[in-house]
């Protein structure tokens, strides 16, 4: 019974909130103030959100060193490096390191570069799994596919003697590519408003939850 | 022959054919009808589907079975009809008892007339329980509506049916006048009984259903009328492939085709049979003149017994009991099951559209004559039959044919269809003394008369007399004596008099309600039906070794529960002792003697109904029928028929009461689930638990086959994992005892895991998976191992072939670590993108053309060109560090475009990552020296934050995040700035701003994925109309670009490709200029060549500027020779070592520690040590070391002549390059190996 009130004091409070938010965003409307303040509300806790979300990161790998679960050395790993960053980072804003951005160092050094070097080993499998495509089965959608790339890519080479696929690519991507992604995005537009509809009239599955 | 059909009385009509007359409004009278197929034979039909469904039906059909093998047939019937009047209706119960529903059952057990004297309408109408065991024969296979009987009998669905249930108001004082059995009206085929008869047609009584009919009629039906009812239809439109198939063959095809044991409906011989051709021929010879005198008062069923009499020397036994049988073709297969050949008349079905009735008649009855098999049957001529055929010469039977007058060719009354439509006032006489009360209906007939014609009792011997099986007086007893009293009482035998005369064996006794809590559910609707007036059903107690297979089923069956019986049953009980014959007394004395109160009456049978069936089961089993039962269930084995796996899959040590699954929303369960269900108690009567109740045979009666199968069956299921349990309750939930039949698949537990051993078929996608898996593991060559040079297996060494799959397996992983493809692909990939930064490609690779179009690109570069210094520029960062590589480029130019202008970017990013990689690049930027020079920063005077810049800490929240931006500046008493009012690193931004597209002219945002670029666009620019240009990578262009292409995007730009076209325009549009000096700074003119509002416009000139006069201020401080440790001056510039001294705009200064000639003041002590990059002129006077103050004349202004600077674009070309010639080779890697994919799927194609 009280889990039933909570429930529906809760999908209340979210109608609520919901319906005078939304009114806040109209221009000119007097719940502007409200409507503001409650989205700074929703960024703080997003905040908060991710600063559980590292504590729990932390524990949870912690844990696992603790008990010696399988891969507790790449826990550990883990929890101490983000452990020095965030220590670095203090001792860093307190002023203590004049002149000297170790976190900055650290980020490029070693995120940047790490992450730019897994990205451009996408290219790779791209580029050997589209070369197998077609490898077990040929068909027309495959064959369609494989088509289209080779069009789209010899025709954003600048290369004068394959200048006749520049009108091609540019049409490729200019109307069909673009008809997709136009239909794609309308459909995200319907899908996010039958959301915010589904919330606002406390049909979301989340009141249920 | 003493056909039915023909007589005009109504109440001899079959009780089908009364519920046709209720059915049919409108229906014109009935003309000459076509043979047997007629919906006179529907309720045949739909009996004998069921009887077929159990193998009831032999192959040969019913009608030329019942001319054919008379005497065991007869035996067979008698016993059992004889039992018919001994044994209460356990047939009908049975059957009720069965499905829970037979509605069609019902009505025509209703429409019947009393019981007692229609002991053969159990056999029709009411099937016995033992019919719908699943036995199967020939002929379901053949026969459509075999099929579609058996399910309608299950489940009760035979709308055409309910019609004739005799609700309707009837007569109710001719409740004793329908003498006439409904299993003789419902005799499939007619004819043969009365040969001589040629009137006795049938199908005058058929009248020829009418569309509406049709309609009312099931598919089968309707498919049995357009085939056989009428000629002009054709057959095989609607008809079934069988029966098309049949009725488009030739005489000879039919007989080569069909074979003596094929399915053929009895009613479909019966319409074949006048279509003989030598039916014509053979009439006037074999068929007496049946135009007797008498024969016009005779009752059709009458006219057998005349017949017999009034040919006592040609009198042949077989051919005058052919009738008998004939009419009981619709019996079970006891009565089929030496089956004969198809009779000729099917053979001619073709010619039966070209026969008038006559012919017809003609016909049918010369074929019913074929004598060539009834010798061949005489063997199994019971003992008390013989005692009848060999006085009978003469005949026991009253045959007298003289039923029909011929010169009453419209017999059959107006009212005869569609009468239920009709009035009844319409209707005889004897129509409206109907009783159809129940009570009249269930009353014991009481014949009132003697048959019309007179039998000679004298050619009728006395023991004749005295053991005429009571099946035979039933034959009689139904004579209607209203309609047709012609045969004098006195002509009529003792025997049948006694039976004529006798009074209801049972007083009209209803059905007593059994208490509600007492009856089942199934009882519950069928009282909720109008009470039933049909006969019941009748048991008999047939020999053992002549028992019927569903007489068998009664027997092996647990009693079932006893339906209320709503009529008497004529029994040897109602015989007087002396008069039941002694082979009855023998096999049932206890039943034949006992009082009728205590065997006999309904309330016995309701309240001791399992007593009643054990008795029954007692007597069979004596009498040898469970042996009789296994014979046949083994001739049903070797006949290739199927067994229901259920039958040896329940267990039946398991109680069915715990077997019963309570199944949730039983209520929304079909009626034909609901059926099936299992009902609770043993005596239930559903299909389920009839079927369990087959585990109750004795294991040694089955057959070795059934034994063989039940052993496996027992293996295979124990053999089942327990996990297989749990889909098999599930299954049975919906299906009690489908789940047991459905674990054939014998798994069995490995070590390793389990393993599926048997019963796996593979599919050719599934065989050629595992012919892959097999190559690829090397095991097609371990299976060719295994064989050794005879071809024989050789026996396998689990541990030693265990081994060697180890070790292909591990062949086959090496394998795929090897993959040379892959190899090649990477290295021709790698090689292409860092060829060109060792090899000049410009040749192989032109530069993008350095234009910014409008339609492609928007106008970022005007929007950017047109700020004003101070002016903010709001910039997402919505990229991490995995696409730096692609958009980096692009932030840096778009920064500097905007630094150029003197505008401040601040930079916002939702994505943590970028936050931080914002502030990467903007470190390079902001001590870029190229940029700080044209902007008149020094090389020593980097961009601070947020001086020059802003990086906004992360934004959490996301798109509320983004959101929050425009919330905190539209409204101008916001609390707070938001997220504006600290920067990065913690410090106050100092943004002061109300509305955010007041303080922002200008919004850019450069993101990784199309969805970034969408939630800015949704959430910055249509919230405060800021114009938002977009930077995103070549993959997200596609989803961005309808963006632009919309105009809710300025511009756009993308991939790195776009870049180097924008910093190249931008670099084009920059003068050159020289480093300043680090002691300078100031604010230069705008470097840009063009106007503000031209955007970037090419430097016209691009001669290196002369070096701009800085009025340079000197440090006021000594500057000693001997710099101070923590001092690095500057490269670029040298402070003039004069005093007063004016450097030449030409000279070049000397980046060279010992060119500093700065003079120090020799005084003073410096107070303030310079940094490393001093920002400040040092006013400090250094002081050295050796205490020796060094005194220098300080210059307040000089000419600063800097170094001509380039812009740092390391690579930028190389890049360019090697981006073209990677995305080159990727194409080419990829056409090339689609190429070679698509010819050897060619080659794989045409090997296959």
């Amino acid at each position: 019974m009280i889990r039933r009130i909570f429930a529906t004091l809760s999908s209340a409070l979210v109608i609520g909130l919901g319906l005078i938010t939304l009114w806040g965003l109209f221009p000119g409307s007097p719940a502007a103030v409200v409507s503001a303040a409650l989205i700074q509300l929703v960024v703080i806790v997003g905040a908060v959100a991710v600063l559980i979300g590292v504590i729990n990161l932390l524990w949870v790998h912690l844990r696992r060193v603790l008990k010696g679960d399988p891969g507790w050395v790449y826990s550990l790993v883990l929890f101490f490096a983000a452990l020095i960053v965030i220590v670095l980072i203090v001792v860093e804003r307190l002023g203590l390191l004049e002149d000297i951005s170790v976190s900055g160092f650290l980020f490029s050094s070693v995120q940047v570069s790490v992450e730019s070097a897994l990205s451009g080993l996408l290219v790779f499998f791209l580029v050997y799994a589209a070369a197998r495509l077609m490898r077990h089965r040929v068909n027309w959608g495959a064959l369609l596919f494989l088509v289209t790339l080779l069009i789209v890519l010899v025709g954003w080479l600048q290369i004068p003697s394959l200048g006749a696929f520049n009108g091609v690519s540019e049409w490729i991507r200019t109307v069909p590519a673009s008809a997709g992604a136009r239909g794609l995005l309308i459909g995200v537009a319907l899908g996010a408003t039958t959301a915010g509809v589904r919330v606002l009239l406390g049909q979301d599955p989340s009141y249920r939850e | 022959m003493t056909d039915d059909r023909q007589t005009p009385q109504g109440d001899q009509l079959p009780d089908w054919l009364k519920g046709r007359i209720h059915e049919q409004p409108g229906e014109t009278p009935a003309r000459p009808e076509p043979p047997g197929p007629s919906p006179a034979d529907l309720p045949d039909q739909d009996e004998l589907d069921f009887l077929r469904d159990v193998g009831g039906v032999p192959p040969g059909g019913v009608r030329e079975e019942s001319s054919s093998r008379l005497p065991g047939a007869a035996v067979d019937d008698a016993d059992l009809w004889a039992r018919d009047d001994t044994v209460e209706e356990p047939e009908a119960i049975t059957l009720r008892g069965m499905t829970g529903e037979l509605p069609w059952l019902d009505d025509v057990v209703h429409d019947k007339a009393p019981a007692a004297q229609e002991p053969a309408d159990d056999d029709i109408g009411g099937i016995p329980a033992g019919l719908f065991e699943d036995e199967p024969s020939g002929f379901e296979d053949a026969a459509l509506p075999a099929d579609s009987g058996r399910l309608r009998g299950l489940t009760g669905a035979l709308p055409w049916l309910d019609d004739q249930s005799p609700g309707e108001e009837q007569p109710p004082e001719d409740a004793g006048e329908m003498p006439e059995p409904d299993w003789l009206d419902q005799a499939p085929t007619p004819p043969s009984f009365d040969e001589d008869d040629e009137e006795l047609a049938v199908p005058e009584l058929e009248p020829e259903p009418s569309a509406e009919e049709a309609e009312d009629l099931p598919d089968w039906l309707d498919q049995a009328d357009e085939a056989f009812e009428e000629p002009e239809a054709q057959p095989g439109e609607e008809l079934p492939d069988w029966l098309d198939s049949m009725g488009a063959l030739d005489d000879e095809d039919i007989e080569a085709a069909l074979e003596p044991g094929e399915a053929v409906p009895d009613w479909l011989a019966a319409s074949d049979e006048p279509e003989s051709e030598e039916a014509p021929d053979e009439q006037p010879d074999e068929e007496p003149v049946a135009s007797e005198a008498a024969a016009e008062s005779v009752p059709d069923w009458l006219s057998e017994a005349d017949e017999l009499e009034e040919e006592p020397a040609d009198f042949d036994f077989e051919e005058e009991e052919e009738p008998v049988l004939e009419e009981a073709a619709a019996a079970p297969d006891w009565l089929d099951a030496e089956a004969v050949d198809l009779p000729d008349e099917i053979l001619h079905e073709d010619e039966e559209e070209e026969l008038t009735y006559d012919e017809w008649q003609e016909q049918q009855e010369e074929a019913v004559r074929e004598p060539s098999e009834e010798e061949l049957l005489a063997d199994e001529v019971p003992d008390w039959f013989d005692a009848i055929e060999e006085p009978g010469e003469a005949g026991p039977v009253p045959a007298e044919a003289a039923p029909v007058d011929e010169g009453e060719p419209e017999f059959v009354p107006d009212w005869f269809l569609g009468l239920e439509e009709q009035d009844t006032s319409e209707a005889p006489d004897w129509f409206s003394k109907i009783e159809f009360s129940a009570d009249a209906m269930t009353a014991q007939p009481v014949i009132p008369e003697a048959p019309a014609e007179p039998v000679q009792p004298a050619e009728v011997p006395a023991a004749a007399e005295q053991e005429a099986p009571d099946w035979l007086t039933d034959i009689e007893e139904p004579a209607p004596a209203a309609e047709a009293p012609a045969v004098p009482a006195d002509e009529v035998p003792d025997w049948f008099a006694d039976m004529a005369g006798e009074p209801p064996a049972v007083e009209a006794p209803v059905a007593p309600a059994a208490p509600a809590e007492e009856v089942p559910d199934w009882m519950a609707e069928i009282e909720e039906t109008p009470p039933p007036t049909g006969e019941p059903p009748v048991v008999p107690a047939a020999p053992a070794e002549e028992v019927p297979d569903w007489m068998a089923e009664i027997e092996e069956a647990p009693p079932p529960v006893v339906e209320p019986t709503t009529e008497p049953i004529a029994t040897g009980a109602d015989l007087e002792p002396g008069e039941a014959p002694d082979w009855l007394d023998d096999l049932a004395p206890d039943l034949a003697g006992a009082p009728p109160e205590e065997v006999l009456k309904p309330d016995d049978i309701l309240e001791g109904g399992e007593d009643f069936m054990s008795v029954i089961d007692v007597e069979l089993a004596e009498d040898g029928l469970l042996a009789r039962r296994a014979q046949e269930a083994e001739l049903l084995a070797a006949a290739g028929a199927d067994f229901d796996l259920d039958e040896l899959l329940v267990d039946s040590d398991v109680p069915l009461e715990e077997e019963e699954v309570e199944i949730e929303g039983a209520e929304e369960i079909p009626d034909w689930l609901a059926a099936a269900r299992p009902v609770e108690g043993e005596e239930g009567v559903s299909a389920v638990n009839i079927a369990r109740r087959r585990d109750e045979i004795p294991l040694d009666e089955l057959t070795d086959r059934l034994q063989t199968l039940r052993e496996r069956t027992r293996e295979a299921r124990d053999a089942e994992p327990k996990e297989m349990a749990v889909e098999r309750s599930s299954a049975a939930e919906v299906l009690p005892g489908a789940g047991d039949s459905l674990s054939a698949i014998a798994l069995f537990e490995e070590p390793g895991g389990r393993q599926v051993m048997l019963d796996v078929t593979l599919d050719k996608a599934q065989e050629s998976r595992v012919s892959t898996l097999a190559s690829l593991l090397g095991l097609d060559a371990l299976s060719e191992a295994a064989v050794d040079e005879d071809g024989q297996p050789i026996p396998v060494d689990e541990a030693r072939e265990a081994a060697r799959i180890r070790e292909a397996a591990q062949r086959a992983r090496a394998r795929s670590r090897r993959k040379p493809g892959r190899i090649l692909v990477s290295l021709l990939l790698a090689l292409a993108v860092v060829l060109p930064f060792f090899v000049d490609l410009s040749l192989l690779v032109d530069l993008p053309e350095a234009v910014l179009r409008p339609e492609v690109h928007g106008t970022i570069d005007v929007e950017i060109q047109n700020l004003s210094p101070g002016d903010m520029v709001l910039v997402g960062f919505e990229y991490g560090p995995t696409v730096a590589g692609e958009l980096d480029p692009l932030a840096e130019v778009l920064l500097t475009h905007i630094l150029l202008r003197g505008a401040k970017p601040v930079v916002v990013s939702t994505n943590p990552a970028g936050v931080l990689h914002a502030r990467e690049v903007l470190a390079r930027l902001a001590e870029d020296e190229f940029l700080l020079a044209h902007i008149g920063h020094p090389a020593n005077a980097p961009l601070t934050m947020p001086e020059d810049y802003v990086i906004l800490p992360y934004l959490p929240g996301g798109v509320v995040g983004l959101r929050s931006l425009t919330a905190t500046s539209v409204d101008v008493n916001a609390l707070d700035r938001g997220i504006f009012a600290v920067d990065l690193e913690g410090n106050p931004t100092g943004l002061d701003f109300r509305l955010l597209q007041m303080a922002f002219p200008l919004a850019l945002t450069i993101a990784e994925t199309g969805e970034d670029v969408r939630l800015w666009v949704e959430q910055v620019h249509e919230a405060v109309d800021i114009p938002i240009g977009a930077a995103v990578t070549g993959a997200a262009e596609p989803i961005a670009r309808p963006y632009f292409d919309s105009g809710q995007l300025i511009g756009l730009l993308a991939g790195y490709r776009d870049a180097y076209i924008y910093d190249t325009v931008l670099l084009a549009a920059l003068p050159p200029v020289r480093s300043l000096p680090e002691d300078g700074r100031v604010r230069p003119r705008n470097p840009f060549a063009g106007g503000d509002s031209a955007g970037l416009v090419p430097s016209e000139d691009g001669d290196v500027p002369a070096a701009t006069p800085v009025p340079v201020q000197l440090a006021q401080g000594l500057m000693t020779n001997t710099p101070m440790p923590s001092l690095t001056p500057s490269p670029t510039w040298t402070p003039s070592p004069m005093p007063s001294a004016t450097e030449s705009p030409t000279e070049t200064p000397v980046p060279s520690d010992q060119d500093l000639t700065a003079t120090a003041l020799a005084s003073g002590t410096p107070s303030v040590a310079p940094s490393a990059t001093p920002r400040e002129f040092i006013t400090a006077t250094p002081v050295p070391e050796d205490g020796e103050v060094i005194e220098a004349t300080p210059t307040p202004t000089r000419v600063f002549n800097g170094e001509l600077l380039e812009p740092d674009r390391t690579y930028r070309d190389e890049r360019w390059y090697s981006t073209m010639l990677g995305a080159l080779v990727a194409t080419a890697l990829i056409g090339l190996g689609g190429i070679v994919n698509i010819v050897q799927w060619i080659r794989r194609r045409q090997d296959q």
